[in-house]
């Protein structure tokens, strides 16, 4: 059995203790990868007094569902944030996604003729920008951003370093005779567009998708500019001020001449902190199931052919 | 293609024109017409806002002709979205500022806000009433008062809290130890300390005799820090016309501190990770504290206890002082940009005095989130969590509703304990740091380096303090204390000299 066993290798596989080494040193850095998150979910588990006496712990001495329970009672607040960042999310990436595409398609076409000119427009603010209190000041005063979803969408929607992931993509994937058949046999612009040259770029629009809809989940910095209303407040920029607001009376409750415990007692328990980060997290991690077989092939596409 | 570049320019302009446009602000001010008042607080946001805002506007519309609109911004983000709403130019009314969270002494250098002291004067006669006089002349700049201070109390005084179970325990009284004494108060400690560290039990439960971290207001010895607690150098030995600034690293006292303090370490009485600690809050509630240092004010120890849910006991280590950070702990400015200085005025004039209104933006709506159990006293209802607001933010503290398990006399007392409080000899001087800013940066490095492992006892200091002086006069530290001792003669000249 033995021997038949081994006549079933292949000669390109590896040897069994290589095998088995590697397996070994791929599944620690997987276990690396996901222990934070696996701490992460056990710490929204514990008592809040275990973690008062003992400091975070993988195995807490004792359970409680306090953090879940929390979350339901500000149930409403949370709801809301979720709806928000999901909206933003799936509107963000849409918008953004086509904004892109469209973009990098246009500079792609060698036979575009202010292509330069809009490359570099569309790199230049890469390298030199106004700084966040111009833009700070032309987009609460000026456009209007203030508490609106223009301003958790809008300022993220173009990314210079995503129009060039797709116009590298274009140029390499899209050769110029496909296009000019097309133009043969009768077809618009917009109809290249969208029958041949978005179906054959998938993987790449798929990444850049990915991409964007995780920056527009995570993003906090935006909201905590332009939004003051709770029921505009997003989840990430609800769980940033949470864990900031603690830390900010911990560490000034002296200036503050006041009883920082008592602010405290209002506030959201350690616990309940990792709670809500647990339901930040999980769905963007769900996510990246979909889009992997694409985004392997769509990263690594750019310069490499051609 | 010219043609559309000149087009989408007007087109550009022609929104700035109708943005700018304003509108009328002179007429309003009546019930029919009320001006609105935009009022940026600090946090966090409540979901009864909007319905404790319009009943404060029904009154406030009949009263003084006003409406406000106002803005909860959270703790942590408020100095940063300030700084943006002001260099901006955003219009608003009025905000809060204070020496911890959108500075006030920066903000009125850099000209944010509006001068007050003529206002103050015609439409504020109920704040010079009822606020405590230092309120008024200590957080002057140039002279001239920018933000109004909320009522509370105006000085600070260091004690030492000791819990009480491990006291009794132990056999100790608070009369064992020296009050009032600094040095000798902080020595008395010692007896204390050593026997909650030779304590089996205490020291199985993990209790640390003498709970010190990174962030803990650090008990410094009798002077006042230009720079307030943060061991910034710059001081002024606390003693009658005695201007001469000098740097406290390098006075005999101060070194005294720290060599107790670093005796107390090598003792095991401060804990080994004290420098790295950056919050010590999670030993005092799981009560493995034998005691630490805080800022008092009256009633601080039922307080204290009432939160940890064990009793904390307090004594003084040095008498009550009014200094520059202590008056402008918490106060209310308005915006230079305010299109009705003198509504504005009237709001914080009535906001200091109506007790009908204080309340209700303090504590929300009777029968709502609160009921009255006696003509000033309060309990709250379920709805109470709804609206949550930091009392101390929102003007005179002293015309609020008392709370059950408060005392009746509880504002009396703060008064009292107000008046015995002595101002420091350069109560409203305030550094410009405009003219040395790059000086300063290069100083505040080295002390974020050297600080809290000195102030904690974990180095020696016959060691390292050598090394920290030598590292701050290559940072520029001379530099820094001359401007500051220009800045004080020009100040004592003006003030002092009459």
């Amino acid at each position: 059995m033995i021997v038949r066993k081994k006549s079933k290798r292949k000669p390109t596989d590896i040897s069994r203790t290589s095998n088995v080494t590697l397996s070994i040193i791929v599944g620690i850095v997987a276990v690396v990868c996901i222990y934070p998150i696996i701490l992460m979910f056990m710490i929204s588990l514990s008592a809040e007094k275990s973690i008062v006496m003992n400091g975070f712990n993988f195995f807490p001495a004792h359970y409680s569902l306090e953090a879940y329970r929390y979350l339901f009672k500000i149930g409403s607040q949370l709801l809301t944030s979720y709806m928000i960042t999901i909206i933003v999310t799936v509107g963000g990436t849409i918008l953004s996604v086509c904004l892109i595409t469209l973009y990098a398609y246009g500079i792609s076409r060698d036979d575009f003729k202010y292509r330069k000119f809009f490359t570099f427009f569309a790199l230049f603010p890469l390298l030199f920008n106004a700084g966040f209190v111009a833009t700070y000041l032309i987009n609460s005063q000026l456009l209007g951003f203030t508490n609106s979803f223009l301003g958790l969408i809008i300022p993220l929607a173009i990314s210079p370093f995503l129009i060039l992931i797709m116009r590298t993509y274009f140029k390499t994937t899209i050769p110029s005779a496909l296009i000019e058949a097309a133009r043969i046999d009768g077809a618009g612009e917009f109809r290249i567009f969208y029958k041949i040259v978005v179906p054959l770029s998938k993987p790449g629009i798929a990444t850049i998708s990915l991409l964007q809809a995780v920056a527009y989940w995570n993003d906090w910095w935006d909201p905590l500019l332009y939004i003051d209303k709770p029921s505009m407040t997003p989840v990430q920029l609800m769980l940033q001020k949470t864990q900031a607001n603690m830390q900010f009376i911990i560490n000034n409750s002296s200036s503050m001449s006041t009883n920082s415990i008592e602010l405290l007692k209002h506030m959201p328990t350690q616990t309940a902190i990792f709670a809500i980060l647990v339901l930040a997290t999980i769905p963007i991690l769900c996510t990246y199931p979909f889009f992997q077989k694409y985004v392997v092939s769509g990263m690594t596409v750019g310069g490499v052919k051609d | 293609m010219k043609k559309k570049y000149i087009i989408s320019l007007l087109f550009v302009l022609s929104v700035f024109i109708l943005n700018s446009c304003g509108d009328s602000a002179v007429k309003m001010g009546t019930a029919k017409n009320p001006y609105n008042i935009i009022w940026y607080t600090i946090g966090t946001s409540q979901k009864d806002l909007a319905m404790v805002q319009a009943k404060a506007n029904e009154y406030l519309r009949e009263k003084i002709g006003v409406e406000l609109d106002i803005t909860i911004i959270d703790w942590a983000n408020y100095d940063q979205k300030m700084s943006m709403i002001t260099m901006s130019g955003q219009n608003y009314d009025l905000a809060f500022t204070c020496s911890w969270t959108n500075n006030y002494i920066n903000q009125a250098n850099r000209g944010a806000f509006y001068p007050l002291n003529k206002l103050l004067d015609e439409y504020g006669q109920g704040i010079k009433k009822v606020l405590n006089p230092y309120f008024l002349s200590g957080p002057k700049v140039k002279g001239e008062l920018y933000a109004i201070p909320c009522n509370k109390e105006v000085a600070q005084q260091q004690v030492v809290r000791i819990t009480d179970n491990f006291m009794k325990e132990l056999g100790f009284k608070l009369s064992d130890f020296k009050k009032y004494e600094g040095l000798n108060t902080l020595r008395s400690l010692e007896p204390y300390l050593k026997a909650v560290s030779e304590n089996k039990k205490m020291h199985n439960d993990g209790v640390i005799p003498f709970s010190i971290w990174k962030t803990i207001d650090y008990l410094l010895p009798d002077q006042t820090y230009i720079f307030g607690n943060s061991g910034l150098p710059g001081a002024v030995v606390l003693r009658k016309d005695n201007y001469k600034i000098v740097n406290q690293w390098e006075t005999k006292e101060f070194q005294e501190y720290l060599s107790l303090y670093h005796e107390y370490y090598k003792k095991g009485y401060i804990p080994k990770n004290a420098a790295l600690q950056d919050d010590g809050n999670s030993i005092t509630m799981s009560e493995k504290m034998g005691c630490d240092t805080a800022q008092y004010q009256p009633f601080a120890d039922v307080s204290w206890s009432l939160s940890a849910g064990y009793k904390i006991v307090s004594f003084p280590v040095f008498k009550p002082i009014i200094t520059d950070s202590s008056v402008t702990g918490a106060m209310i400015g308005m915006s230079i940009n305010a299109r009705r200085p003198d509504l504005n005025m009237k709001f914080l004039n009535l906001l200091n005095t109506d007790v009908y209104l204080r309340n209700l933006l303090n504590y929300g709506i009777e029968g709502i989130h609160y009921e009255k159990t006696g003509p000033n006293r309060i309990k709250y209802l379920p709805a109470h969590n709804n609206y949550i607001m930091a009392d101390f933010t929102l003007g005179n503290l002293f015309i609020t509703y008392l709370l059950p398990g408060d005392p009746d006399d509880k504002w009396a007392k703060f008064e009292k304990w107000n008046a015995s409080a002595i101002p420091s000899q350069i109560l409203g001087f305030h550094m410009n740091i405009n003219p040395i800013e790059a000086v300063l940066a290069a100083v505040v490095n080295k002390t974020q380096q050297y600080n809290a492992d000195l102030m904690t006892g974990t180095v020696d200091p016959k060691v390292v303090l050598p090394k920290y002086m030598e590292a701050l006069k290559v940072a520029g530290v001379d530099k820094l204390l001359a401007e500051m001792q220009r800045q004080l003669d020009v100040w004592v000249k003006k003030n002092k000299s009459k």
